[in-house]
């Protein structure tokens, strides 16, 4: 078990996001009117961060393949919010890289991250919710198991033993091992760092989304994470599909013949983008 | 069955479709996948020193081999199922989950 006290001790020794990430999210979440220019200027300090956003805004998942030639281009076509979304999906992919698992096998829950991000896209639209904050919340949903992967290491190789020996879901390993999950893990380093709010809830609540509110990014990230597991596209941790609650589907206002119609594009989306994570 | 594969480009063929899409160096998408190949798109990307692509292959099964792909994907969804089974939702979930994987076979 790790003691509260330990955990947030643990948790305010990680590493904040670059400067220059922090930077430029404070700038994109303080200013009435963006500088282009200026934006630009601040996230060109870093080139990796700068190729990344290129890569993304450059892939399928934005609708304009091939057509964005610099960061200039890729504000003033996708706008600031998926600028801000490019940002905090490519600081994380820099942060936990696909080969840095410790008990994980990162790549294998990048790529499923990545299945529900594409999954997360395809509900949100059908919901009229915003489709790229959909992306990166299903992106970031098991950010949690990445943190506890690299900054408690030796308590989590316990949870992937016990995962292994008990047959279980990785949230029951973890509660049991270190007495928290990797929802509430991932939710209180998500809000260190400022991530917006729909983004911090949905990593929360993605495992117990509200079942009686209106349709909010958590359901989307509920479903996207089932359907990912269920498609098998990656490695979540553990073979098992967690329950669906026949209500979030009401929620959702989405039915077993629609998500069917769904499935074929989900693959093509998670196959399209998995390329862009090496 | 149609199963995705990835070939040299020196192998490609006109008409074959693409299971992926082709990203250049720059993370530039050229071809979007779902398009067949055509003679010019292949020597297109040539120019542009791709060397690797996905394509669909299409194979004829047996009948035999159609059953055991089908039961290999029956098990795996078993499996993933496992601790759920017993919720009505899950069940449906599981049988749109297994025409969807088999509806190549």
């Amino acid at each position: 078990m790790i003691s509260k006290q330990e955990l947030q001790q643990g948790i305010n020794d990680i590493p904040p996001l670059s400067p220059v990430v922090v930077d430029v999210l404070d700038f994109i979440n303080n200013s009435d009117e963006i500088d282009f220019s200026i934006l630009e200027n601040k996230i060109i300090q870093e080139p990796g961060l700068t190729g990344r956003i290129l890569n993304l805004a450059n892939s399928s998942f934005f609708g304009m393949p091939g057509a964005i030639g610099s960061l200039k281009d890729a504000c003033l076509v996708l706008g600031i919010n998926a600028i801000r979304n490019l940002v905090i999906s490519s600081a994380m992919m820099e942060k936990f890289p696909a080969n840095s698992g410790k008990n994980l096998d990162l790549e294998g829950l990048w790529k499923h991250a990545v299945g529900t991000a594409a999954a997360a896209r395809v509900l949100a639209k059908h919901v009229s919710l915003d489709e790229e904050q959909a992306f990166t919340a299903g992106l970031l949903h098991d950010i949690g198991k990445m943190i506890l992967d690299a900054h408690f290491s030796e308590q989590y190789a316990e949870v992937a033993a016990y995962q292994v020996e008990n047959e279980c879901l990785t949230c029951e390993a973890e509660q049991k091992v270190i007495g928290t999950d990797h929802n509430e893990v991932g939710y209180m380093v998500a809000e260190s760092w400022n991530l917006p709010v729909e983004i911090t809830h949905s990593i929360r609540l993605h495992h117990s989304p509200p079942t009686q509110n209106k349709a909010e990014m958590s359901h989307v990230i509920n479903l996207a994470d089932i359907l990912s597991r269920g498609l098998g596209i990656g490695n979540a941790g553990d073979p098992f599909i967690p329950v669906l609650l026949p209500e979030i589907l009401e929620i959702l206002h989405i039915g077993f013949p629609e998500i069917k119609q769904n499935l074929t594009k989900i693959e093509a989306l998670a196959e399209n983008f998995s390329t862009l994570l090496d | 069955m149609k199963t995705k594969l990835n070939i040299p480009l020196s192998d490609a063929e006109e008409g074959m479709e693409l299971a992926t899409d082709v990203i250049d160096a720059k993370g530039v998408c050229l071809i979007s996948a779902g398009t067949a190949l055509s003679a010019s798109s292949i020597s297109g990307l040539q120019k542009r020193n791709i060397e690797t692509i996905g394509v669909y292959k299409f194979e004829q099964l047996t009948d035999e081999q159609r059953d055991e792909k089908r039961k290999a994907i029956e098990q795996q969804l078993d499996h993933c199922f496992s601790k759920v089974i017993d919720q009505p939702a899950m069940q449906q979930l599981k049988q749109i989950l297994l025409e969807h994987k088999s509806r190549d076979l």
